[in-house]
């Protein structure tokens, strides 16, 4: 924890010296990928002072492509969270309202983005984690295909759900610092990028595709901010010309229970080895004391693990763990149907797009937060969230943009012809 | 005591020796020194994930079809999740509900089969060795690929359970995936054991004995258990379902574990690793180059005329079985070479303690030793003789003759000089063979081996000494 004079300090874990100083291309990186010589705490107290000895890939990409790592940026512990209000390396605020949460769990990333301190940072998106705070700072956020970007080495929370993206103040930037990380990589054998991919946002004509909203998203309560700006935006795009037909997803209404459920339950396993043992904060002399080690997880964490274990038990699997990944597959094909059909999906991000700090982590995480969100997450699908203000408004609002597994380039082309003549 | 059956189960545990780990890059290797096979992966350092390395693949088909079983085409990686130090991620990487073999099957000698239930891949653990106060843990076995083996519950008696390991074991080393080595854990052994009376339907309650080290181990624990179990239901008692060891100091069993300590793993399918899906024509691909097994090469030695006895001994040194079976290809006195082997080979190996695997002789040297031997250069003495120095040293057996200057003569015309100075040299022996002393015909000749520095071919030296003592009688006849 470094000498933070002021509150707006928290956003940085700490700066990096080391990673091609001289260069142009400024990043900052999420706290959790491994940088060899550097520290990496992944939000959390037990892997206070930890270093690698390995790059992720992640880093090691942004080595390759002489990007000037400048920072490791807070985050809520281990990725689990969407207010970044970090028990132990600070609250992280709104890069534009100080009394208002920067959302999470890559709210160091969102922030240092939207004050202008990078162009682009990058983050993990397991159930929003990159959207949901680009929305609230009013940036841009990317989550890609679930498997696009290798997974080795960036510290794991949910393995099927985990994906690797970028935060960034413009799409020419966010494209361009995507690419980098964009690399056949054998070492995560969940990955799988096609031959020469390569992202693009204009190689597709944005007025040929076809759009289409959820109608299971019309039920949910949005803010009024949010409202207002997300059917001004329907209206300009249909002032276009743009058909914007209403599509059904049935299975959407258990977002929320499948990510618990399936997240929690993989998270519970994924973060069994912070056991004190080989590294971090070393209190297990013996396998009796492993529960001192895990003692220094914070209470949201031991939360998930302890819904997780559960989740798992040999007399629930059946009932929550199996029954969930069934209803994912089912989701899965229906979310195929659609894009048979359509091109995008489109979306508020967040029905809460002001979120207060001390607003409570519980009632925002479990009853208003992220509905739109998991699909993209449960599918495996790219979204990206694009900001529908002005850069600076004191309360942005996002709109969450999909499409097909490995067709970035449709969302990204149709999120340029936003920025061009829509958000102006 | 014949009131009861005893039934038995085995699960093995093989360690493949693969060069790499299942899951990461590190070598594979139990000699190193410890902690120095290791990577991020093996100490599931944070964001370490693992990659299947096929070779375990290939080796583990191997084991399915040598073991007659059906082969599962598309295979998950499932989480065994438990706290323990040696088990650095927090879980073991297996295959809980696709393993890669099912319904496979070991013939014993008699010919009773015993089923084998499956086969799955799976990691090993790090290796933890207790001190006084401490525990001292050893990575390189952090990620050793496994197979675990379970047979039906179709055994029957400790010595069939003896047999049945011997059985997978001989089959393990044919194929060169394991070493099989009991008493170093790379072939570890559980049983389980439950008795019932004769006749009835269902089993009773079963103990497991973990992680015994060697066959009498086997046979010892096995042996205890069933008295053990067989007491308790003649007296009244119950058979606890428990988890037992073998403890070697005091030859007893011990408990580990009983019912209630059941640990609840929450299997769940490995989202770190896809599915894998195998095409017959990659299954085939792998099964053709499986190696002869140990069946099929019993019955081609029985059918070039080795005895049962005589195949036991070459199937207890492997690489003596494997340098026969190479001088089964050259055109030689098999028999002959067989002794050679498991005679004079055998005794210098027991006299040095070693094994044939540090021997330097070749096939090529047996294939010279018998050549000279059918020619009569050398004797059968010769042979013992020279078999110790071509085990010690790399060297030609040619060589070998020269240097000991043991070569037979075998020119007839030196050994009728041989003969010529013998018969100049002792009238007196003539005069007894002539009047029909046989004695003097031995003496006569032994007279011409010495002069030969025992080098003379014997068979030559009496033809040809029968030659000269007719020539000389007729010489008398004349001169008289």
């Amino acid at each position: 924890m470094s000498n933070k004079t002021k509150d707006n300090d928290n956003y940085l874990i700490a700066k990096v010296d080391n990673v091609n100083p001289n260069s142009e291309k400024k990043i900052a990186i999420k706290d959790i990928h491994a940088t060899i010589n550097n520290p990496m705490t992944a939000g959390s107290y037990i892997l206070k002072d930890f270093s690698p000895f390995y790059n992720s890939h992640v880093v090691q990409r942004l080595i390759e492509d002489n990007y000037n790592v400048v920072a490791r940026v807070n985050m809520d512990e281990f990725a689990m969270g969407s207010s970044n209000k970090n028990p132990f390396y600070g609250h992280v605020s709104n890069a534009h309202d100080n009394d208002n949460i920067s959302g999470g769990s890559s709210g160091g990333s969102a922030y240092a983005v939207a004050k202008g301190i990078v162009p682009v940072a990058t983050g993990t998106d397991t159930g929003g984690s990159i959207r949901q705070p680009a929305a609230l700072n009013g940036i841009y956020g990317l989550k890609p295909t679930y498997g696009l970007i290798s997974r080795y080495g960036t510290v794991g929370f949910a393995s099927s759900f985990d994906t690797i993206g970028m935060l960034g103040s413009n799409l020419l930037k966010l494209t361009e610092a995507t690419n980098s990380l964009i690399k056949e990589d054998l070492k995560d054998q969940t990955s799988y990028v096609p031959v020469d991919y390569q992202l693009a946002d204009d190689t597709i004509d944005p007025k040929k595709l076809k759009i289409c909203t959820i109608k299971e998203f019309e039920k949910i309560e949005v803010d009024q901010n949010t409202k207002v700006e997300y059917q001004l935006a329907l209206n300009k795009l249909k002032m276009q010309g743009y058909q914007i037909k209403e599509v059904s997803i049935d299975t959407i209404e258990y977002s929320l229970e499948l990510y618990m459920t399936l997240a929690y339950g993989e998270a519970s396993s994924n973060l069994s080895r912070f056991d004190g043992v080989r590294y971090g904060n070393q209190n297990a002399s013996s396998a009796s004391s492993f529960q001192r080690s895990r003692s220094l997880f914070s209470y949201e964490i031991k939360k998930r693990l302890i819904l997780g274990s559960l989740i798992l038990s040999s007399n629930k699997a059946e009932t929550y763990f199996s029954k969930s990944q069934k209803i994912r597959m089912k989701m899965y094909q229906q979310v195929q149907n659609i894009f048979d059909q359509y091109d995008l999906i489109i979306s508020p991000v967040t029905p809460q797009s002001i979120v207060h700090k001390e607003q409570s982590t519980v009632e925002y995480d479990y009853v208003s937060r992220d509905i739109f969100i998991y699909l993209a997450n449960l599918t495996g699908v790219p979204a990206l969230a694009i900001p529908l203000k002005k850069a600076n408004d004191l309360h942005p609002v996002g709109m969450q943009i999909m499409a097909k597994q490995y067709q970035e380039k449709k969302i990204l082309s149709f999120a340029k012809y936003m920025e061009g003549n829509i958000n102006e | 005591m014949n009131n009861y059956q005893t039934t038995i189960g085995i699960e093995i545990h093989a360690q493949l020796n693969t060069k790499r780990k299942i899951f990461s890059p590190s070598l594979n290797n139990s000699n190193s020194k410890p902690n120095t096979n290791i990577h991020p992966i093996d100490l599931a350092f944070p964001g370490a994930l693992p990659r299947f390395n096929e070779e375990v693949l290939s080796k583990s088909l191997l084991i399915c079809k040598a073991l007659n079983m059906e082969i599962t085409k598309e295979m998950h990686w499932d989480r065994k999740n438990y706290f323990y130090h040696d088990n650095p991620k927090g879980y073991q990487i297996t295959q809980k509900d696709t393993p890669i073999g099912r319904n496979g099957q070991i013939k014993l000698d008699d010919g009773t089969i015993i089923g084998i239930d499956f086969m799955h891949m799976e990691e090993d653990t790090a290796k933890s060795f207790h001190t006084k106060d401490a525990i001292l843990l050893d990575f390189n076995r952090s990620g050793v690929p496994l197979v675990e083996i379970v047979s039906k519950p179709e055994i029957h008696s400790a010595n069939q359970a003896k047999e049945y390991i011997e059985k997978l074991r001989e089959i393990l080393l044919f194929l060169n995936v394991s070493d099989g080595k009991m008493e170093e854990g790379s072939l570890r052994v559980d049983v389980n054991v439950s008795v019932r009376p004769f006749g009835q339907e269902h089993l009773n309650e079963k103990v497991e004995i973990k992680n015994l080290n060697s066959f009498s181990n086997v046979i010892q624990s096995i042996e205890i258990e069933v008295k053990d179990q067989i007491k308790k239901y003649n007296t009244s008692q119950l058979v606890e379902s428990s988890t037992k060891k073998y403890v070697e100091d005091t030859k007893q069993l011990e408990i580990m574990r009983t019912k209630n300590g059941i640990i609840d793993y929450r299997y769940f399918a490995e989202p770190d690793l896809p599915k894998i899906k195998l095409t017959d024509q990659y299954i085939n691909e792998i099964i053709e180059s499986i190696p002869k097994l140990p069946n099929e090469i019993k019955e081609q030695l029985q059918e070039i005329g080795v005895s049962n006895k005589d195949i036991n001994i070459l199937f207890s040194d492997l690489q003596m079985l494997e340098f026969y079976l190479q001088l089964t290809k050259e055109n030689i006195n098999l028999k002959n070479a067989l002794n050679y082997l498991l005679v004079n080979v055998n005794e210098y190996l027991n006299k040095n303690k070693l094994q044939m695997k540090d021997v330097k002789l070749t096939v090529d040297n047996i294939i010279d030793l018998e050549f000279n031997l059918q020619n009569g250069k050398i004797s059968s003495a010769h042979v013992k003789k020279i078999i110790p120095i071509i085990c010690e040293k790399d060297i030609n057996v040619n060589q070998v003759i020269e240097d000991l200057n043991i070569a037979q003569i075998t020119d007839i015309n030196q050994i009728n000089d041989l003969v010529m100075q013998v018969i100049k040299n002792n009238n007196q022996s003539i005069v007894d063979y002539h009047n029909g002393k046989d004695r003097a015909f031995g003496f006569l000749i032994g007279q011409i081996m010495k002069l030969s520095k025992g080098q003379a071919n014997p068979k030559l030296v009496s033809d040809c000494l029968v030659l000269k003592l007719k020539e000389s009688i007729d010489e008398n006849i004349e001169k008289n």
